[in-house]
């Protein structure tokens, strides 16, 4: 509209300029003196201040040119108060960006539903401590549950090679039953999926390709479907197989998490599914009948299972077992969403201390500008337009604290989900998610709003009146607020900060924790020489690589002791086979169960340190031929239920028999926290003799100086002397190694322990704000103090007390608080417990002191007011 | 500021309707020109405040009756120039025929009361 009329207020100004000039020389032309002229001009003109204003508020967009000026003043005040404005602009950053970033990463990880028809309906059905399902309870499970509409098995994963035209390729390989996809639900994108017929004896083996895999390896080419690939991993040795189908590129293969990946090698998606050779399932996937719940179903599958079950398990091991039906979302993400959740709720105690100090700086920040909202007032402003000034400040405030924020929220987001993507084998990357943005932006909105209005709304209460005196009425509705604010600030810190130390002292012990061997200036190389053949003809292949390749990496320099062996600690899942059982004894209680086997070469123990608890290590004379030894772990004994030495004894170990020499102390399997896995360690060189065949072996070498890492390529060097199929993987050291097992524990502790200190700091400078507000407010009754004799400490004691009170009630409540939310960390610490009053005391110690020394700087302040200038001021 | 509300409106409508009619007789012209001729009609017995002489020109222009460009004065000094409008045109056509007619009324009632 102003810009139609052409009218701008300079425009107009020259315009009465124009008018005024010619009317001078109107003036002058009839005769008056120049000066005389210009001032009789202008006089007739009239009052040209109020033309202009009139002009002016005749102007349609008044009120926009009100918020524009409004908006321009706030934002000079806060540049003149950069210290608010920096603090405040922080806190709004901080919380808003990485509220955001969490949530949108939540949203995506928690919310999205599974790529399978009916989700809710399918579930996972484990009965620990026995892992697989045996053929007779599947029977009997079909014969007699209601309560599940379908059964199919599959098992997780491994690692394999497959030789796709002349190239050996290094995948993971899993295997499915039969009906696994026509009870998900999925449909493939190519080809079909299997059916029973595959199973039929005799039929040729197929396998279907997941989308990934087959762009990468086949280049989408639809000629895939039909050709033959080989596939060689621990337990087959180049079979063939036919590729008859191809998956969507949003199916993902279910991977429990507590069976899942390793630390390095996150979300072992499978790029070839095969049909499962094996008669045991790994893991059950079920599907619920109709208006079925998991509990339900648990229920009657275990009832089956113990019925049926005390024909082939003994008693104690029956009433050891019991059997869960988990919800196959649950089970998929587990731990991790426990982990996000807690997040989640820490971020939000972060949210509600920002919040509470933004309103806490603004309330004060308010009550300063009495003075100046009692002179508006007086000028004529009327309380629609005092608002409107506190409004757009605080708009302002919070607009810029959102682009902010939203820079932030980019970064963090990245960040989150690189970490997250490494262990939730499902999710890709989460987009950022605006709606939850807009829900941050809106709260920080709102908060601004209240916090710039409770001032407002004090003093339409109580009037103008008090506005110039500082008398130091001690406690005013708005003083207790603000108090109220700061005890609150100061409990959800004193939870977080708890919480973090827990966490932390959580990764603490299990990096110390015992290991069973010793980790440093260890070098790991997992190889996979490519080779095909029969069985036989792999046995003794690999034997005599994995023979030599030791010995060219003995002859490095720099190398103390090299060994090689099918499984290490933190590597990958380990190979189970079936039980132990000792020859001539009744099977233990516990079936023995769940033993996996190792091939390890003579110096394994003595390489990695492992120590030997009893018996002999082997050597030179367990080769090929002689008679087959074996030395198991102290988990091992433990399964086997053998409280005598087992030295010397015969066992029987999946279709093998063989004498224990030794026992050693366990080692970790993949993770720190579990208890050691039953082992039955193999020597490399009586391989041949059995049925195993390990074609892929982990090197390990402790380097003889400090910096291991150094080895590695002359270590690789050496292998690939030896050929040029040979694909060499997980190229890394022990440490490495063990750091990436504690990684979600190193992650938290680490992610806590940033939001810990934000609310320290958030909460501190509020105690900061607080306390120098009152000082600046009540400078003359300090004067008067000090004029009439207080000391320096007396008044610096005098005002801390204020902001004692407030901080004592806040660790209080803190500490209570966070008795409660420790117990929801249970889980996920280790080695201490959630009330651990050590913590608690410290803790509440430290926050005190902290909130003293923020408390005293300013109070300092009001001791070395001087009494003259500021009585003199009155 | 001391003229209540009723007679500023009827005033201003009033010199409006001058502003036009001068606008539309005398060409284009600047706002101290308009000023200036106004006076001289009513030989000097209208003084007008300058002031809402611009008001009136701003309400005019907003109204789309007239229309304004800069330009130079005949001292050669940049001035903004009105000039009316054909809706101007009309509008003070409009606003003529109003007045003559409350005029008539008025004076029509006067001289009713006169006689008696």
């Amino acid at each position: 509209m102003a810009r139609r009329s052409g009218q701008s207020d300079n425009e107009f100004r020259e315009e009465i300029e124009a008018h005024i000039a010619l009317e001078t020389e109107r003036l002058i032309a009839d005769g008056s003196p120049p000066e005389e002229a210009a001032i009789a001009a202008r006089r007739t003109f009239g009052n040209v201040t109020r033309v202009r204003e009139r002009f002016y508020e005749s102007r349609r967009l008044m009120w926009l040119e009100d918020v524009w000026q409004d908006a321009r003043f706030g934002g000079r005040c806060l540049r003149r108060a950069p210290g608010f404005t920096a603090v405040a602009l922080l806190t709004l950053a901080i919380g808003l960006g990485a509220n955001t970033a969490l949530f949108s990463v939540v949203n995506a990880v928690l919310l999205r539903p599974l790529a399978y028809a009916n989700p809710d309906q399918l579930v996972l059905i484990e009965h620990p401590p026995l892992s697989g399902s045996p053929p007779w309870l599947r029977d009997a499970w079909r014969a007699r549950a209601h309560t599940v509409a379908g059964l199919a098995g599959f098992e997780r994963s491994v690692p394999a090679t497959v030789v796709v035209g002349n190239q050996p390729v290094q995948i993971d390989a899993a295997a499915v039953t039969p009906n696994f996809f026509p009870l998900l639900g999925v449909t493939p994108d190519l080809g079909r999926t299997f059916s029973d017929a595959d199973a039929e004896p005799g039929a040729p083996a197929v396998a279907v390709l997941t989308h990934s895999f087959w762009v990468r390896r086949f280049g989408s080419s639809p000629d895939a479907i039909g050709r033959t690939i080989t596939l060689t991993d621990v337990a087959t040795a180049g079979e063939s197989l036919v590729i008859v189908g191809v998956l969507r590129p949003d199916f993902r293969f279910p991977v429990p998490e507590s069976a899942a990946s390793a630390p390095l090698f996150a979300g072992a998606q499978p790029d070839v599914i095969r049909l499962s050779p094996g008669t045991a399932w790994q893991h059950v996937l079920g599907r619920l009948a109709p208006r079925i719940t998991p509990t339900a179903a648990a229920f009657e599958l275990s009832g089956i299972f113990k019925q049926e079950g005390s024909a082939h398990y003994s008693t104690s091991l029956m009433e050891r077992t019991a059997l869960t039906a988990t919800p196959l979302q649950d089970r998929l993400m587990g731990d991790t969403r426990r982990r996000l959740l807690l997040l989640m709720a820490a971020v939000g105690c972060v949210l509600l201390v920002l919040c509470a100090n933004i309103a806490n700086l603004l309330l004060a920040r308010a009550s300063a500008r009495r003075t100046e909202f009692a002179v508006r007032a007086a000028l004529g402003a009327r309380t629609s337009r005092l608002i409107r000034l506190i409004l757009t400040e605080s708009l302002l405030l919070a607009g810029l604290g959102s682009i902010a924020a939203l820079i932030l929220a980019y970064l963090v987001n990245g960040m989150l989900s690189s970490m997250l993507a490494a262990r939730v084998s499902y999710v890709e990357h989460p987009p950022f998610d605006w709606s939850v943005f807009a829900f941050n932006a809106a709260l920080a909105g709102a908060t601004g709003l209240v916090g710039g209005l409770a001032p407002l709304l004090a003093i339409r209460f109580h009037g103008f009146a008090g506005a110039n005196v500082g008398t130091g009425r001690t406690v005013t509705a708005r003083t207790r607020l603000s108090r109220a604010l700061l005890a609150a600030e100061v409990a959800v810190t004193l939870v977080l900060v708890v919480t973090a130390a827990l966490l932390s002292q959580t990764l603490w012990n299990l990096s110390h924790s015992r290991s069973g061997f010793v980790s440093d200036r260890l070098v790991t190389a997992a190889v996979m020489p490519g080779m095909s053949g029969t069985i036989p003809e792999l046995q003794n292949l690999s034997t005599a690589f994995f023979d030599r390749a030791i010995e060219q990496i003995r002859r490095l320099p720099g190398v103390e002791s090299v060994a090689a062996a099918s499984t290490v600690p933190f590597s990958g899942p380990t190979v189970e086979m079936s039980g132990v059982s000792i020859i001539g004894r009744p099977p233990a209680a516990g079936g023995g169960s769940s033993v996996a086997v190792a091939a390890v070469t003579p110096d394994y123990f003595d390489t990695m340190r492992i120590r030997l608890i009893a018996g002999r290590d082997f050597g030179r004379q367990d080769e090929r031929g002689r008679e087959r030894v074996a030395i198991v772990n102290e988990a091992c004994v433990r399964a086997v239920g053998s409280d005598k030495a087992l030295i010397g004894a015969q066992i029987r170990f999946d279709r093998s028999q063989l004498t224990v020499i030794g026992i050693v102390e366990d080692t970790p399997d993949t993770s720190l926290r579990k208890p050691a896995h039953a082992f039955v360690y193999v020597p490399l060189a009586q391989i041949v003799d059995s049925h195993f065949v390990f074609t892929r072996l982990t090197i390990v070498a402790r380097a003889r100086s400090r910096n291991a890492a150094a080895l590695i390529p002359p270590m690789r060097d050496a292998i690939w002397t030896l050929g040029h199929n040979i694909v060499i993987d997980e190229v890394t050291t022990m440490d490495a190694r063990r750091a990436a097992a504690v990684r979600s524990e190193r992650d938290s502790a680490l992610l806590f322990g940033m939001l810990a200190a934000i609310a320290v700091l958030v909460a501190m400078s509020g105690v900061y704000a607080v306390v120098a507000c009152t000082v600046s407010q009540r400078t003359r009754e300090m004067g008067v103090r000090i004029a009439l004799g207080a000391t320096h400490g007396q008044v610096v004691r005098g005002v801390l007390g204020e902001s004692a009170w407030p901080v004592a009630i806040g660790v209080t409540m803190g500490v209570a608080g966070a008795v409660v939310a420790a117990r929801a960390l249970a889980s996920v610490l280790f080695e201490i417990q959630p009330g651990d009053p050590s913590t608690y005391v410290a803790t509440a110690v430290a926050v005190s002191v902290t909130a003293l020394i923020a408390g005293w700087i300013p109070a300092q302040r009001a001791a070395l007011v001087d009494p003259v200038t500021v009585l003199r001021a009155e | 500021m001391a003229t209540p509300k009723g007679r500023s409106e009827v005033l201003q409508g009033t010199l409006d309707l001058m502003i036009l009619k001068t606008l539309d007789a005398l060409g284009p012209q600047h706002g101290y020109g308009v000023a200036r001729r106004i006076e001289q009609i009513s030989d000097d017995l209208l003084r007008l405040n300058e002031g809402t002489v611009y008001a009136s020109l701003l309400r005019l222009t907003q109204n789309g009756w007239i229309q304004s460009e800069w330009g130079a004065s005949d001292s050669n000094r940049k001035a903004k120039f009105y000039s009316i409008t054909r809706a101007g045109r009309r509008q003070l056509a409009h606003e003529t025929r109003t007045w003559e007619r409350i005029a008539g009324v008025i004076g029509r009632v006067l001289r009713l009361e006169s006689q008696r």
